[in-house]
This record gives structure tokens, C-alpha cells and sequence, in this order.
């Protein structure tokens, strides 16, 4: 059994202009230690995606029309609130992009993460602390006990970032998502907080979600890759088939519209058009549009997802 | 042979504090050439902003001058300014917040020709302004269409076509690309290499995404702590980069390969407060190699060949480890 086995999920969002179909199909799984990376551009449904898995989306609008999210056997979508309140931040935790927003202001860092330390394990005041303490010293803060009393504002972000993280893992749990953890942070800040994910998976076991429109972030972190567009998920695949042969048209155009850091081409490729509008969305395939090897049937039947070999699944009717 | 456009020297901006001050620029010099395109790279409060903002005006420099086709650009009088100004323009980085959500596309792109006053008549301003918009990849249709019926790209698209309006010979581009999606970003990259060679615009274009910028730039200056540390082309600067700062910066930049695993130079510590800058080279408090001098002393912006320079007090490329 997986760590977390999310199958034909739909979360829908039910607005004045009519349903917008946020998500609109996605499976995938994740296994204890392994990490899953989800990218995807502006409103392809990736963060919907990510906010489902603890049931943190804006209902309503939004509402999970269909499919299950399975956590340890459990499903996620009919699970209660009480246990839905012990397992989140507990055995599934998630930083988002903005460490700002994801700290209060008005107290010291190690106070709230002590406060989120005694929710889950009823531990005496003090033990909190220590633990509070000691998770900052793991995610690498030089003197911890200097910070643990510092609040928010007295941080840099790339300290922020590190505390939010010690935060989520302070419970040790078995899932971790992050919603564009480094998007915010300068690309020597981006690597620390990289290199400290990394480690932290091999010496925790923590599983990991990591959402991104970063390909290269992506690279870097992640055994599996799955690729959304316009609610759909589009190809699914280990991270090096991914990058070495990418099947669906969409990957291959976003693969390459990338410019590189050592060659230097005349033209970036690029996907023509734009990500159609939400509530206006193309018959068939979604991606149909922008594609250069649209057929007839990729104008009238939507593509299922089907294994396309060498462990990848494609959703194309003429995948590459 | 004429001189460079623009011209450089000892660009400084210091932002007064209750106690003490923000040397947000710090002596910075550089030249730009015609129908080129130099990148300032470097991460948050590395100055690069304050630096574009200066170029135009838009922030008054403590110290330093500015020449534009040889003339002190500084100096100039109000209407002088002005003038000059039609020769440079600036797109900013977040196209929603660049464009007034209250007016038609038609009159934000008129608007450089309004100012200047170079239009004769309405017929001739709608005339230019369908021009700019198919420059840029759009049409006539658009010109009553407010921002918000716009994407992300379209809307950057028409932030370059209002720069374009009065026939400017150079932009400074401040992270123009930074908030579009991959694909769309590699539109707009390439619209700006297109209209670069087509009316040899230079471009000084800011940005922290180096992939970008080692597809676009001629040259490249980085910036680190209100400081030029390294200059140079971008060949030079991507293959054989002198400074230690230049050398973190580019092998911490994420590269979507997952076959190659490189050996990363992980900076500790993060970049010090602009407020409260350390002594002697800025950088060597995170330096990998620093010594006792580079406490002490600060290092001049050295030759170190070709025109490459580098402000580092062991002036060689120092073996990146890949």
C-alpha cells in the first residue's frame, strides 16, 4: 500500500460564470520516503491539487465532485473533521510559498512552533520548547535558541523559510507537501532549502509533494514527476524519462521553451497561444489548441490516460 | 567608431536611516553600446533595481554621472530631460501593476506619443499605435480592450509596445519576464530579441533568472551588495566566471536535468543587510576562499583580460568543481 494513493480526483469550482473544473481527473501516488513532484503553469490546478490531499480548499467555491485520496488506507475526502484536524500538520504538514504569511507575526517563532508541537503530542510546555528547539536546529539554523525566541520579522526569509519548514516537520510526519517552497527565495537561499529538503527525506523517511512551475527544481528533487495542464493531468512519469523523452506534446513544449544555462540558442522554442480561459475550455484534448500535431479526434474525444511504456503514462491520442 | 550610449561612472545611491544609511548602490560603472543588451544580475537588495531607476531618473543618485550619447544626462535641465527621455524607456517586471486597469490599450501605448507630443492627429495616433501592437504580436482588434482582458503575456506585450512609442534607443527592462509562465516567457524573450535586431534597441535588462539571461545578454554585470563584483561577456562570464560570488551564483541556479548532478557550491548564511554592509569585500563574510585581506581592504574592479573584470583580491578563475 502507498503512503498516499489519490485516484480520479475532481474538485470543481462552482462560480457565477458556471463550473470551472479545477481538477479534473488527477491520479498518482506516493510512497513512504519517495518524493512526488507536480508542475504545471498559472492555473493548470496544481496548488488545487496540493490543497485537496489535506482538504484545505475554499469550499465552497470548490468542492471535491469525485474520486478518493487515500492517506494510510484512510480516504481523506470522507474523513471526519476531528480526525481530519489531528492528521493535518501532524502526519501530513505542508509549507507554502510565502514564509511571511505562514507565520504569525506576533509571536516568537518557537512559540508557535511549540503551540503546534503540544496540539498533536500533548507534551508539557518546556518539552514542546526543547522540540521546538531542536527542529530548528535541524533544519540547519545557526543558534537556535536565539531564534527560537526571535519573531518573524526579525528573519530573513531564507530563515523564515527554514523555520516554517522545522515547523512542519516538528510533528515528523509521514507526508510533506510544499507549494512552491523556493519561489520566493534568491537562487543561493533556493539551493540551501533544496539541499535541506533532500536530506531531510533520507534521514526522516518523510514523503514528499513538491509543487512547482520550476522544471529545474524539479530536476533537482524529485523521483516522480506528473505534469498538469488546464485541470488535467497530462503525462506522469519517472523524472529522468521525463526529461529524456517526454511522451505528451505539452511536456516536450514546455521542456524546451526552458532556455539553457550552457547552450546558447539562436530562438527559445516557445508554445504558441495561451492557456485557454477556465471557463471556456476546448473540446477534446484541452491542449489542442496550442498543439502542432492536433488530428481530428484530439478536437472531439478528451485523450485517457494510458501507459505509453518505459514506466510513463501519457494523456495524448498521438503521443510522441 | 562612436562612444558607448550609455555611460556609467561610479553610479551611487545611498538611502538616509534614523542611524546611518543604505548604500543601496555603490559606486557602480558600466557602458552600454548601441543595439546592445547588458544584463545586471544579483539577487534581492544586490541594488539592481536602484541601478535601472537611476539610468532614467526615476531615482536620484547620491553621486556618480550618467552620460546618454555623450551627453551628462545628470545635469540636465527639466525640458532637456524630457527630450531625452523619449530616447529611453523602462517595462517593469509585474504587468498588472504597470498598466492602469482604467484605460484602453489604445491610450496606454498612445500615451509616450501624447507626452512627447508626436502625433499630428487622432487619425495618425490610432494609426502608430495599430503599428506597435502588431510589433508586438497583437491587432487593431485590441486597441479598445481594457488590461484585465488580458493574460499575463499579452499584457507585458502591450507594457513593450507603450516602451516602443516613441522610438527609444534604449529600455531597461526590469525582470520583464520574471512573472510569465515558461512558455509564455520564451514569447516575450524572443519578441525582444526580434525587436532588438530590428531597430537596434539596447537593452539593459534586469534579472535574477541567469538562463534567461545567458540566452539574451551580450554582456553581463553582476551585482552583489550595492557593488559591481564581476563584468564581462557572456561567454566569458558563463564559461570562465573570476569571482567567487559570480561562481555560487551560477552553479546554484537549478538546471532541469536530473542526469547531472553537480556539485553544488552551497553559500552559507544569507546576503547581510544592505543597512549594514562588512568591511572590506562584501562577499567575504560567505566567501568559500576569503582571506585576512579581504576583510580589510576592498578590491577594485580588476582586468583580468579581454575586457572581463572582476573585484576579487585573487583575481583567476577559481576551479569550479563540476
Amino acid at each position: 500500500m502507498s503512503l498516499l494513493e489519490v485516484d480520479d480526483l475532481r474538485v470543481h469550482l462552482f462560480t457565477d460564470r458556471g463550473v470551472v473544473k479545477a481538477v479534473d481527473g488527477v491520479q498518482f501516488s506516493v510512497e513512504a520516503g519517495r518524493s512526488l513532484g507536480i508542475v504545471g503553469e498559472s492555473g493548470c490546478g496544481k496548488t488545487m491539487t496540493a490543497l485537496s490531499l489535506m482538504r484545505l480548499i475554499p469550499e465552497p467555491p470548490a468542492r471535491i465532485v469525485s474520486g478518493s485520496i487515500r492517506f494510510d488506507g484512510e480516504d481523506v475526502v470522507t474523513m471526519s473533521p476531528d480526525r481530519l484536524r489531528a492528521l493535518r500538520g501532524n502526519q501530513i504538514a505542508m509549507i507554502y510559498q510565502d514564509p511571511m504569511t505562514s507565520l504569525n507575526p506576533v509571536f516568537t517563532v518557537g512559540e508557535q512552533i511549540a503551540e503546534a508541537v503540544r496540539l498533536h503530542r500533548r507534551d508539557t510546555r518546556s518539552a514542546a520548547w526543547t522540540r521546538a528547539v531542536e527542529v530548528l536546529h535541524l533544519v540547519g539554523i545557526p543558534d537556535p535558541d536565539r531564534v527560537a525566541r526571535a519573531y518573524p520579522h526579525q528573519l530573513s526569509g531564507g530563515m523564515r523559510q527554514r523555520a516554517v519548514i522545522g515547523m512542519a516537520l516538528a510533528c515528523e510526519p509521514k507526508l510533506l507537501i510544499a507549494d512552491e517552497p523556493t519561489t520566493a527565495l534568491d537562487v543561493t537561499i533556493q539551493a540551501q532549502i533544496l539541499e535541506l529538503l533532500r536530506r531531510l527525506q533520507g534521514e526522516l523517511g518523510t514523503g514528499i509533494v513538491l509543487i512547482t512551475h520550476d522544471l529545474g527544481v524539479i530536476a533537482d528533487l524529485v523521483d516522480d514527476v506528473i505534469v498538469m495542464y488546464a485541470g488535467k493531468l497530462v503525462e506522469r512519469a519517472p523524472v529522468r524519462q521525463l526529461f529524456a523523452a517526454p511522451r505528451h506534446p505539452y511536456t516536450s513544449g514546455l521542456l524546451r521553451s526552458v532556455p539553457s544555462l550552457d547552450i546558447r540558442e539562436r530562438r527559445l522554442a516557445t508554445i504558441d497561444g495561451t492557456v485557454p480561459p477556465a471557463h471556456a475550455m476546448p473540446n477534446g484534448c484541452r491542449f489542442n489548441p496550442r498543439c502542432t500535431l492536433a488530428r481530428d479526434i484530439c478536437h472531439e474525444q478528451e485523450p485517457p490516460l494510458v501507459d505509453v511504456g518505459n514506466g510513463t503514462m501519457a494523456a495524448c491520442w498521438a503521443p510522441l | 567608431m562612436t562612444g558607448p550610449l550609455l555611460s556609467v561612472q561610479g553610479l551611487t545611491k545611498h538611502f538616509p536611516l534614523k542611524t546611518g544609511q543604505v548604500k543601496a548602490v555603490d559606486g557602480v560603472s558600466f557602458d552600454v553600446a548601441a543595439g546592445e543588451t547588458l544584463a545586471l544580475v544579483g539577487e534581492s537588495g544586490c541594488g539592481k533595481s536602484t541601478t535601472g531607476r537611476m539610468l532614467l531618473r526615476l531615482t536620484d543618485p547620491t553621486a556618480g554621472s550618467i552620460a546618454f550619447d555623450g551627453e551628462d544626462f545628470l545635469g540636465l535641465g527639466r525640458a532637456a530631460l524630457r527630450r531625452r527621455r523619449r530616447e529611453m524607456q523602462i517595462v517593469f517586471q509585474d504587468p498588472y501593476a504597470s498598466l492602469s486597469p482604467r484605460n484602453r490599450v489604445e491610450d496606454i501605448v498612445a500615451e509616450p506619443l501624447d507626452v512627447h507630443g508626436l502625433c499630428e492627429s487622432r487619425a495618425a495616433r490610432r494609426e502608430r499605435v495599430i503599428e506597435l501592437l502588431r510589433l508586438v504580436g497583437l491587432d487593431a482588434i485590441h486597441l479598445r480592450r481594457h488590461p484585465f482582458e488580458f493574460s499575463g503575456g499579452q499584457r507585458q506585450r502591450i507594457a513593450i509596445a507603450r516602451a516602443l512609442a516613441p522610438q527609444p534607443r534604449l529600455i531597461v527592462a526590469d525582470e520583464p519576464v520574471s512573472a510569465l509562465d515558461v512558455s509564455v516567457q520564451a514569447q516575450v524573450v524572443n519578441l525582444m530579441q526580434d525587436l532588438q535586431e530590428k531597430f537596434g534597441l539596447a537593452y539593459v535588462f534586469i534579472s535574477h533568472d541567469l538562463a534567461v539571461v545567458r540566452h539574451i545578454a551580450h554582456r553581463v554585470a553582476v551585482m552583489y551588495l550595492g557593488r559591481l563584483v564581476e563584468i564581462g561577456t557572456t561567454e566569458t562570464l558563463f564559461s570562465a566566471p573570476h569571482h567567487p560570488y559570480t561562481q555560487a551564483l551560477l552553479s546554484a541556479a537549478p538546471v532541469p536535468d536530473p542526469e547531472r548532478k553537480r556539485t553544488r557550491i552551497v553559500l552559507a548564511g544569507d546576503v547581510p543587510s544592505p543597512a549594514n554592509v562588512p568591511s572590506g569585500c562584501h562577499f567575504h563574510p560567505r566567501c568559500p576562499v576569503a582571506q585576512a585581506i579581504c576583510r580589510e581592504s576592498v578590491p577594485a574592479l580588476r582586468d583580468v583580460g579581454g575586457g572581463h573584470r572582476a573585484a576579487c583580491h585573487f583575481g583567476k578563475p577559481f576551479p569550479i568543481p563540476v
